[in-house]
């Protein structure tokens, strides 16, 4: 239903379209004729400044009786179109009825001097695109014409022209070198068949003029005519440019959200800190940038350039990113042979011969040993821990979509806890100002040490703002990408999923304390997060899925000033939470002693915080100690 | 864990050392169990004892209870942890604690 609601109202949109740009154009039209009629009323003018210096041989009396009225006759509604702007319909039958009445009686003295001028309106109407309008004026102005003709030389008040009269044999006239018929034909009316003169008229002057008006008024329909279909087609060709416009902005919109776009994207991972932001040139770009989580041990990091820009690289980006995630997810371990298989799937169906540049590191969170592979894209750069950030000159592939059977080497890099890795696009390096100088590879990794960034924002902001300032009003004409990541080191963040069984707490213990030494934990702490420990796990190993046995997940974060570790408990069991339980008397003999609740309330003393949620089906317990 | 049991008359000496916790408890609970009838001293050394767990003091509890019925009972040489959860959890009253 709301389907067919759409296309009534796109319908409806369509039509009131329509109508809105016929209607604008029809103002536009009134303002034209107006300002037509005020040119004619100029020329009017001008000829009155021309008869006064007696450049015609027409008498001045007459002259002036046509073109004083006319002048009046243009000008008024000319200026009432003015004052209403165009905006009545009635306006331009106003304006092309005055325009050809002033030009009929003008014809109707100077008879076929002026003749000519009768096409004026006729012309003048093609502007509102009409065909009935202008076959209107076209009517009119042949019948204006037909009475000018009748007034002119019936009533004989034409301007004298031998030849429209027939004088019998022998007749004697005398006239000035300027005369109106009636001057020359009144006092001799009774030797003149003032029929004959008529039907003279009808067919040597108004029969002529009849076939010239009406090719003029087909022309004129015709012309009319196309002038409408062109403002349709005009109209469906920025509606299609609209709609191409607002694709573009809806591709524009899936291709930012293709991109992982929310900070930070693993809050639960300490072991590292992510950051990246994609600015495009034009509306879809052709760079991209990715990370996730290939098991929960490897993070995977692209960062690409497809070659070209709009809707042919936004295509293939898209499909380049789908293909290494879905290669990176079979092959964590090898980042050349993934960049391989991309490769031959992209050169295999790459009509548009484009190609694309991209980096892909896939780092092993509790190692820090990152694997990389380059496909022709830019040197990442790296900084170790208290050092500065240098390039790293590492090996290149030939560009992804080239040859089909290129190879890609896999390089190894080991990453100490505290190290930096920050990788970009060529729309970085080659930004380029006004003076047409690049930002360079140099500006990059001073812009890298210059600021003091103690975050992976930081890192990417601090380089931006240095492109900025470098660039100034200069345009972007690349796509501006950046990926930063910081490693804080595995030993920050550590889990174990186990069948949560008595048995199995020693092992717990063990992973536990492997962290608390590393961590030089004093000894008493070390022995109060054991204990801990037992409490919670033999809880959630006798209750969570009893009578059966099920998984829990244990997980070592530390914190630093103070040095805190963290431990969370995650099982899928029944929602228990261990700390409503009241805590026990603890003054009662030991007769009269329970122990039920002892574990937890221990605990509850000896640990810094204790919290529980249960949240998504699981039972979150943390605990917090200070060492 | 490691359970050490010397038989003195009708004194029983049991040096517990390693972690006494729930996967440790019961076996010490089924040994001194086992070797409690007749006893009228009991003593545990908790010397080299790293800690306890309230497992572990489920079962002195346990013993307590025992020995308050034929004897008594004396627990030695605790560490500083575990006398901070005797402490909490006011097994201080209930046990004695001695050198």
């Amino acid at each position: 239903m709301s389907k067919i609601k759409n296309i009534i109202r796109k319908m409806r949109e369509e039509f009131l379209h329509t109508t809105e740009t016929l209607w604008q154009n029809e103002v536009n039209a009134n303002i034209f004729v107006a300002q037509i009629l005020v040119g004619t009323a100029v020329i009017d003018l001008i000829i009155m400044v021309l008869g006064f210096f007696n450049v015609f041989t027409i008498e001045r009396r007459v002259l002036y009786g046509v073109l004083l009225r006319a002048l009046f006759e243009l000008l008024i509604p000319a200026f009432v179109c003015f004052y209403y702007k165009g905006q009545k319909r009635w306006l331009k039958t106003l304006m092309l009825l005055a325009y050809t009445v002033v030009l009929a009686r003008v014809e109707s003295v100077l008879m076929h001097n002026v003749t000519l001028c009768m096409v004026f309106p006729t012309v003048l109407s093609i502007r509102y695109y009409s065909r009935s309008v202008t076959a209107a004026t076209a009517f009119l102005t042949t019948l204006l014409s037909g009475i000018a003709d009748y007034v002119g030389v019936v009533l004989r008040m034409g301007r004298l022209d031998m030849n429209m009269i027939e004088l019998p044999a022998g007749t004697v006239l005398t006239f000035d070198k300027f005369a109106l018929l009636r001057d020359v034909v009144t006092p001799i009316m009774d030797k003149v068949d003032i029929n004959h003169l008529w039907i003279h008229t009808l067919q040597h002057f108004y029969l002529p003029k009849l076939f010239l008006f009406s090719m003029v008024a087909v022309m004129a329909a015709v012309i009319a005519q196309r002038g409408r279909e062109t403002i349709f087609e005009q109209q469906k060709e920025t509606q299609k440019t609209e709609r191409i416009s607002t694709e573009l902005n809806l591709a524009r919109d899936i291709q930012a959200n293709m991109l992982p776009n929310i900070f930070p994207p693993f809050p639960e991972r300490k072991e590292f800190d992510i950051y990246a932001t994609m600015t495009p040139a034009k509306e879809v770009g052709g760079d991209f940038y990715d990370f996730y989580m290939i098991d929960e041990d490897h993070l995977a990091m692209v960062i690409a350039d497809v070659s070209g820009k709009g809707i042919p690289a936004a295509m293939l980006m898209m499909a380049s990113k789908i293909m290494i995630k879905n290669f990176a997810t079979l092959r964590a371990d090898d980042p050349g042979i993934i960049l391989e298989n991309v490769n031959y799937q992209i050169t295999k169906n790459n009509p548009a011969e484009m190609f694309v540049t991209c980096w892909l590191g896939i780092l092993e969170l509790s190692t820090g040993i990152l694997k990389a592979s380059n496909a022709g894209h830019e040197y990442p750069c790296i900084k170790r821990k208290n050092g500065k950030y240098e390039m790293i000159r590492d090996r290149h592939g030939l560009v992804l979509g080239a040859m089909d059977m290129s190879k890609y080497s896999t390089y190894e890099l080991k990453l100490e806890e505290g190290d930096s890795l920050f990788v970009y696009t060529d729309g970085v390096t080659e930004a380029t100002n006004k003076e047409n100088e690049l930002f360079g590879n140099d500006r990059l990794v001073d812009a890298l040490n210059n600021r003091e960034s103690e975050n992976v924002i930081q890192v990417i902001d601090g380089v931006a703002l240095a492109i900025d300032d470098f660039v100034q009003d200069a345009p972007q004409f690349d796509d501006i990408t950046m990926l930063a990541l910081h490693y804080n080191g595995e030993k920050h963040m550590d889990e174990l999923t186990i069948e949560a069984t008595i048995d199995n707490i020693p092992t717990v213990t063990a992973f536990v304390d492997e962290k608390l030494e590393k961590l030089d934990c004093p000894i008493k702490a070390q022995s109060q997060i054991d204990i801990a420990i037992d409490e919670l796990f033999s809880n959630i190993a006798k209750f969570a899925y009893h009578p059966e046995t099920g998984p829990a997940t244990v997980k070592v974060e530390v914190e630093e000033n103070p040095m805190t570790v963290i431990i969370t408990f995650i099982d899928h069991g029944q929602p228990y939470d261990p700390l409503k339980a009241e805590d026990p008397d603890i003054h009662l003999d030991a007769e009269n002693r329970e122990v039920g609740g002892l574990g937890v309330y221990l605990v509850k003393k000896t640990m810094d915080d204790v919290t529980y949620e249960y949240k998504d089906g699981k039972n979150i317990l943390r605990i917090k100690k200070k060492i | 864990m490691d359970i050490k049991k010397e038989l003195n008359g009708d004194e029983l000496k049991v040096t517990v050392s390693g972690r006494l916790d729930t996967t440790t408890a019961p076996t010490l609970e089924e040994e001194l169990k086992s070797s409690i009838d007749g006893i009228k001293k009991l003593v545990i050394d908790f010397k080299d004892l790293e800690y306890i767990s309230s497992a572990g003091l489920r079962v002195l509890l346990v013993m307590q209870r025992i020995m308050n019925k034929q004897g008594e009972m004396l627990v030695t040489d605790v560490n500083e942890t575990v006398m901070d959860i005797f402490e909490v959890t006011g097994f201080s009253d209930i046990l004695t604690i001695g050198k």
